[in-house]
């Protein structure tokens, strides 16, 4: 889109202790996340889950596309929300997981997780 | 999933790795050298000694043109590799890697972990400063060092150490402690934590607030080790670490058209990942944390990323050097090393904290010597790319282990090849 706005600064993953901007882009010097960001590797759209935490790496295509769809995040075996998860996003592509407590440049994110642009 | 209910414990102490690894890692080799498969001894041995690792390097495309800084060395690594291996009459292994220093080098890493006694000393000098910094940024941030010390208890990674869930345990916290500040444990136990602190705490909180620059005046970014590691090929100087240089497929298929992460065609990692018991194997020791010798998965980088042959420390690794590679240069190792500095280590310290990286990551299945030690390099390390002397401090190469090394192996010692040599 044309006239879409992208995060200044670069993209950030941020922790459950910071926001995420609602659908519009990170403005310069703001500790908050993006809500719209895509995977340069996989081109998967990245969704970010708050509060849990993998229990294990991913290793299959499906467990991938199972956490990206999930709703019932306390019953997939998958995540844990031991205490400390909830200081965490659980961020994911399709080939690709992070975690963050705090907020960390999504440029650091080897598979090339990037701002795609606000509004979407 | 693992759930721990029964506390964090820590058995035994640093190098007490026992000779089965040894064995397990010649049995290895051996059926390497011989061009069989190793599964069913893999197998055996639940999660893979140190030789075992080595023989599941992936390779990639090998028909891709060899760049032109690498000079006159074949149309396509293909080619190149086949020009070298009718000069030197180089037995290569299913990844296209130098049988013989896969052997190698998988022995190494053995060694290393069995020595990791003369090691743990630097190792526990970067645990105790990193409990000393979670004590001290209790003041400044908002976490209690008790949660900070939790939340370095994550998930199962990579390298399968820490045990899953157990940092909902109550006692994690005080147990991780305990074992931070007196060494307990073993050397690849201290390791892991240190990279969970890097990567969670440090990089992802503390950076970005400020809070690292406030408690360690020499604090730098966190990835600027990444970015001083750097090769030289023919003329030009390379940084490996570049988007556009990683050797990884996965950091790349944007660039190759898009193509999905291979680790995932067909739906599952191509080589299935060791179910490990946390008990009995070289990469956790057998200081392990006790989950009651319940099964613990653990994925290995080896089979987790595929090598791009196209980049320049891909290309050079092989026609140039003939060193082996596994995965790309090693991004652990630039954080964990980073983290060793940042706690101030230097010198003679520093260089046994990135033997001991080598050792566990290299048996861990993660990376070879040559990915390892490039960045070890670009921390002041002395090595000379594609050359393995040099390497080793005097009490490692006083050790029977090392002697043994340097009998079967005397042309990486300095010496000629054995006459039977086959690469």
């Amino acid at each position: 889109m044309a006239d879409a706005l992208t995060c200044a600064g670069g993209a950030l993953l941020v922790g459950t202790d910071h926001a995420v901007a609602d659908g519009r882009a990170r403005r310069p010097g703001e500790s908050v996340g993006c809500d719209h960001l895509v995977c340069e590797s996989c081109g998967a759209e990245v969704v970010a889950l708050p509060g849990v935490r993998l229990v294990r790496d991913l290793r299959a295509a499906d467990e991938f596309t199972r956490l990206r769809a999930a709703t019932a995040l306390d019953a997939e075996p998958l995540l844990t929300r031991a205490h400390v998860a909830a200081r965490f996003r659980l961020y994911l592509c399709r080939c690709t997981t992070d975690e963050t407590a705090g907020a960390s440049p999504a440029a650091a994110i080897e598979a090339g997780w990037a701002c795609a642009g606000h509004p979407r | 999933m693992i759930q721990q209910r029964g506390g964090v414990q820590l058995k035994g102490d640093v190098g007490q790795a026992g000779d089965a690894y040894e064995a397990h890692a010649d049995q290895v080799a051996d059926l390497v050298v011989a061009g069989r498969s190793a599964e069913a001894t893999l197998d055996r041995m639940a999660g893979g000694g140190a030789g075992g690792r080595a023989t599941q390097f992936l390779h990639g495309d090998l028909s891709v043109p060899v760049r032109p800084e690498l000079g006159d060395r074949g149309a396509s690594v293909a080619d190149g590799l086949a020009a070298l291996d009718a000069s030197r009459g180089i037995t290569r292994d299913a990844n296209m890697n130098n049988a013989r220093k896969v052997e190698f080098e998988s022995k190494l890493f053995a060694a290393l972990l069995r020595n990791a006694a003369l090691l743990a000393p630097a190792v526990h000098a970067v645990s105790r400063a990193v409990l000393d910094y979670i004590d001290r940024r209790e003041a400044l941030a908002k976490d209690s060092a008790a949660t900070t010390l939790a939340m370095l208890g994550g998930k199962s990674n990579f390298y399968g150490r820490l045990v899953d869930a157990a940092h909902d345990d109550p006692l994690f916290a005080t147990t991780l402690r305990g074992v931070l500040a007196s060494g307990g444990g073993s050397l690849q136990n201290h390791v892991l934590v240190h990279h969970q602190f890097w990567e969670h705490i440090y990089e992802k909180i503390d950076w970005g607030s400020g809070v690292a620059q406030t408690l360690v005046a020499a604090a730098k970014d966190p990835k600027h080790l990444r970015g001083q590691t750097e090769i030289t090929v023919g003329d030009t100087t390379v940084k490996p670490f570049d988007k556009s240089e990683r050797g990884r497929v996965a950091s790349t298929a944007a660039e190759q058209g898009g193509r999905a992460h291979e680790v995932f065609e067909g739906g599952t990692v191509p080589l299935v990942p060791a179910e490990t018991g946390i008990h009995g194997h070289a990469d956790g020791g057998p200081a392990a944390i006790d989950t009651g010798n319940v099964a613990q998965s653990h994925t290995r980088g080896i089979d987790m990323w595929t090598i791009d042959e196209r980049k320049a420390f891909t290309q050079q690794a092989r026609l140039m050097l003939d060193m082996p590679i596994a995965a790309g240069v090693s991004g652990t190792t630039a954080d964990l090393v980073q983290c060793a500095m940042t706690m101030g280590l230097t010198g003679a310290a520093l260089h046994r904290y990135c033997l001991a990286v080598l050792g566990f990551l290299g048996s861990a299945g993660a990376h070879s010597f040559h990915e390892i030690m490039t960045v070890c390099r670009a921390a002041g390390v002395a090595y000379t790319p594609g050359d393995y002397r040099g390497v080793y401090p005097a009490e490692l190469e006083q050790t029977a282990d090392f002697a043994a090394l340097r009998a079967a192996y005397p042309d990486f010692f300095g010496g000629a090849a054995p006459s039977s040599d086959g690469g």
